[in-house]
């Protein structure tokens, strides 16, 4: 009994861009691609949208952050130091609970060990040692132009492009 | 760094700003990175003596997507602490020098936002972290055809989301 072969589902399209399907799957892409333009539109989209993510540039911290954060690490040995006096509790990596608004709190108000010598030692130690070095900007003019380019020929419209997306988010649902 | 592994200032020091990047890019604001690196990098010190040696950028993003996970199911515990919609919060002043590359990357910045997480994150490993499907799903919990499914969907609501801001 002959079977028709499946049609592998639609995201096969972005297992395809990022070089993780099967060699199968790779195969019928490929033949499909030649003859449906739907196909070819839904992998233009995908990979428009893959484009431009990976277009972002990095996101630095500004300085202050790595200064501080030394700074935390100061507080961070003191609390192993009581931890230990206390009761020693293995923790794992990705199941310790937190919550970083208490966190956030508890930074705000400051820590009575953090003495205030021992911040700015700490906060001058972190610019020399820790706070990653500055380097020549060198922005990803080449892939930003490239992100713009295939969202300005996708709307026909270089300057609409301009327009900010208005969509507020964060952690939300 | 002894035996392939790093110590804790080398991977603030070489890896911070990846970190920060991934952090952002699920965050979505500067305030809320800062919180998941500086858990991260505390998740990092405690966990470095137990690191096998391999791809540390990508246990390093699953350190840092599972500070974001928790911290996204705590606040929905408590729903009082969600975050406000506030465009000030998801899109702050950057300083770049190029207006309109960093107002492009605010677009797909703030596109990136609106993604529910389910989406959002699998397409910030994969083309932000760089992280193959396999290792995804591992940091997921999920079917590495979970990972492809949502990654798909989530790039396809994302062209959605970028045709809509422009139009």
């Amino acid at each position: 009994m002959n079977r028709e072969p499946t049609m592998p589902d639609e995201d096969v399209l972005s297992a395809y861009l990022d070089g993780e399907c099967t060699d199968d799957e790779r195969a019928w892409v490929e033949g499909e691609l030649a003859s449906s333009p739907d196909l070819q539109a839904v992998l233009a989209e995908v990979r428009a949208a893959r484009d431009a993510v990976r277009a972002l540039p990095m996101r630095d911290a500004p300085p202050e952050f790595w200064a501080r954060l030394l700074t935390s690490d100061a507080d961070l040995r003191a609390e192993a130091e009581a931890d230990a006096d206390a009761e020693p509790t293995p923790v794992t990596v990705g199941d310790a609970p937190i919550d970083l608004a208490e966190r956030r709190d508890r930074r705000g108000r400051g820590r009575w060990f953090a003495a205030v010598a021992g911040a700015a030692a700490a906060a001058m130690i972190a610019a020399v040692v820790l706070v990653p070095q500055p380097t020549t900007a060198t922005p990803p003019v080449g892939a930003l132009a490239a992100a713009h380019s295939v969202r300005s020929s996708l709307q026909d419209d270089a300057v609409s492009t301009l327009a900010p997306l208005a969509v507020a988010a964060g952690f939300r649902r | 760094m002894t035996d392939g592994v790093p110590t804790w200032e080398e991977v603030a020091r070489d890896y911070g700003r990846f970190m920060y990047t991934v952090a952002y890019r699920l965050a979505g604001n500067d305030e809320d990175a800062q919180d998941l690196v500086q858990e991260a990098l505390i998740r990092v010190k405690r966990g470095l003596e137990r690191y096998e040696p391999g791809s540390l950028e990508g246990w390093l993003a699953r350190i840092v997507t599972n500070v974001f996970l928790d911290e996204v199911r705590r606040r929905r515990r408590r729903p009082a602490d969600a975050l406000p919609d506030d465009p000030e919060r998801v899109l702050p002043p950057s300083p770049a020098a190029d207006e309109v590359s960093t107002r492009l990357s605010d677009d797909i910045q703030a596109a990136l936002a609106a993604l529910p997480e389910e989406f959002r994150v699998p397409v910030v490993l994969c083309d932000v972290a760089d992280q193959s499907y396999e290792q995804i799903a591992a940091s997921l919990g999920v079917p590495v055809g979970t990972v492809r499914s949502r990654l798909h969907r989530g790039r396809r609501m994302l062209r959605t989301l970028l045709s809509e801001g422009a139009a």
